[in-house]
């Protein structure tokens, strides 16, 4: 028993590791942050172009499905390889995609962001799909019947709405995200994990991917406790609407 | 000269799928004049009336506001022409994210640009007209269903509109909470909007209405003074439904 509690919650381990799993996990958070907001415009922006129902802009529905169902249907380990290991070498490519190095951060970091991006914008795009669908036809044409624009009735009646619907799911997509930024250490970036397998792999212990694994859980459980409260606040005012 | 009614629809068709919902319908609302549509579910009435602010296209047939041909307008001169046609609907619609004040302002607001302070005076006006003032800062949950009625009521009165279409508001009402929006709606007329109410409340149609027209399977059957319609209607069709929905 001793021996399963040294190689999982060795204190020292955990402390001479701490700086270097911190500075891991603050890699892990910028890059939930910054792909989490990316993705959360790009699905809004899928959505929209799915949700369309005019027939002129059916070329553009059609290719949002298309993305959707491909990214939505492959590894995200997949797009980070595809990415990482073939931009850089082709030629016909501007520099800033072949080898981003925007805010003064490598190429890996930015080939990281764009998987994780692409991947999850297909998924949030489902998201807010199901929140504009949520919306009941009603109040389009209440709008609409006040003269209210497609564009305003959908920014000021529609867009509100949906949002408060998917908040939710999407805290949950979200803690999804963060928890599979772990996959690309492939390229090379340090994130937790690979901070934690790296002083794995030279203490044969493992207390550091476990303090990775907390510093996860001082997230990720917060989160989840604001998914419950905000679902139950929205399911009383709902209870309620419809009493 | 001719007088060019308010609202006039001409031979509206107006099919969904295989089903035949409006074939070939007439109707004219002079200014000013309270015009109800009764006749039995399915008929056609809330179609012809979703059509007349193109809510439905119809698939042929003219609609004319003012003489002007409203039939195939798009884009912004049909958000124009929508302004100048209210619309209550059975399920009220109100916005449920925004309080009741903001419901009531923000079509004036993002449509004509009024300015917040004037949009929210003019709507206070309105809420006292239809007696909810004090609900103003509430959200429309917290409403009973015959105040968020009269609150989708001021909504549409707030843009000014020239015809207020009606569809069935009180038919997803409580009875007792009828009375309150009838009365809004019977002092509207009285105070010279011109109107088309679809509805199966038979003795606002007979008590308010300058016209009545009976519908029944996608035609109007009969029009006519109310007291004619109601008390010696001249087709069979029309005498079975009152006989059915006057008898209490």
């Amino acid at each position: 028993m001793d021996i399963f509690f040294e190689q999982y919650f060795d204190l020292t381990v955990m402390r001479d590791s701490f700086g270097k799993v911190l500075l891991g996990f603050w890699m892990t958070i910028q890059l939930s942050l910054i792909s989490g907001a990316l993705a959360t415009v790009w699905g809004l922006m899928l959505a929209l172009c799915r949700s369309s129902r005019s027939w002129v802009l059916t070329p553009l529905r059609l290719a949002a499905i298309a993305y959707i169902d491909v990214f939505r249907g492959i590894p995200l380990l997949l797009v980070v390889l595809l990415i990482s290991g073939s931009l850089p070498f082709i030629p016909v490519l501007p520099e800033w995609v072949r080898a981003p190095t925007l805010f003064g951060q490598p190429d890996i970091y930015w080939f990281g962001i764009a998987a994780l991006t692409i991947t999850y914008g297909a998924y949030l795009a489902e998201v807010f799909r199901a929140g504009l669908d949520a919306v009941p036809a009603g109040q389009t044409e209440a709008a609409r019947s006040l003269g209210m624009s497609h564009r305003r009735t959908l920014r000021h009646v529609v867009l509100p709405q949906a949002v408060r619907t998917v908040v939710p799911p999407l805290l949950n997509d979200f803690i999804a995200l963060m928890k599979d930024t772990s996959l690309v250490q492939v390229v090379g970036i340090v994130e937790v994990v690979r901070a934690g397998r790296e002083i794995q792999g030279e203490t044969f212990n493992s207390s550091a991917l476990t303090l990775g694994a907390l510093m996860f859980l001082v997230v990720t459980l917060p989160l989840a406790r604001i998914v419950d409260r905000y679902l139950n606040v929205h399911q009383r005012a709902r209870r309620r609407a419809l009493a | 000269m001719t007088h060019e009614p308010k609202l006039r629809v001409t031979g509206l068709h107006k099919s969904f799928g295989p089903s035949r919902v409006l074939c070939g319908v007439d109707l004219e609302v002079p200014a000013g004049a309270v015009v109800s549509i009764i006749g039995p579910s399915g008929s056609g009435k809330s179609t012809l009336l979703r059509c007349v602010n193109r809510l439905e296209e119809a698939d042929s047939g003219e609609i004319f506001l003012d003489g002007a041909c409203i039939t195939r307008l798009r884009g912004k001169s049909l958000d124009a022409v929508r302004r100048r046609i209210g619309m209550v609907f059975q399920q009220f619609n109100l916005f449920p994210h925004r309080t009741v004040l903001d419901n009531v302002t923000l079509a004036q607001r993002v449509v004509s640009g009024t300015p917040p302070a004037e949009a929210a005076e003019r709507a206070r006006a309105l809420l006292a007209r239809v007696g909810l003032q004090e609900k103003a800062d509430e959200h429309p949950a917290r409403l009973s269903g015959g105040q968020q009625q009269r609150v989708a009521i001021a909504r549409a009165l707030a843009m000014e509109p020239e015809v207020m279409l009606f569809d069935e508001v009180t038919s997803a009402l409580d009875p007792e909470l009828v009375t309150d929006v009838l009365d809004v709606m019977r002092r509207l007329a009285e105070g010279g909007m011109t109107m088309v109410v679809v509805t199966h409340e038979m003795s606002f149609a007979r008590d308010v209405s300058d016209d009545v027209l009976f519908m029944d399977g996608g035609v109007v059957v009969e029009r006519g003074d109310p007291a004619t319609v109601f008390t010696d209607p001249s087709h069979e069709r029309t005498r079975r439904f009152l006989d059915r929905v006057l008898r209490p």
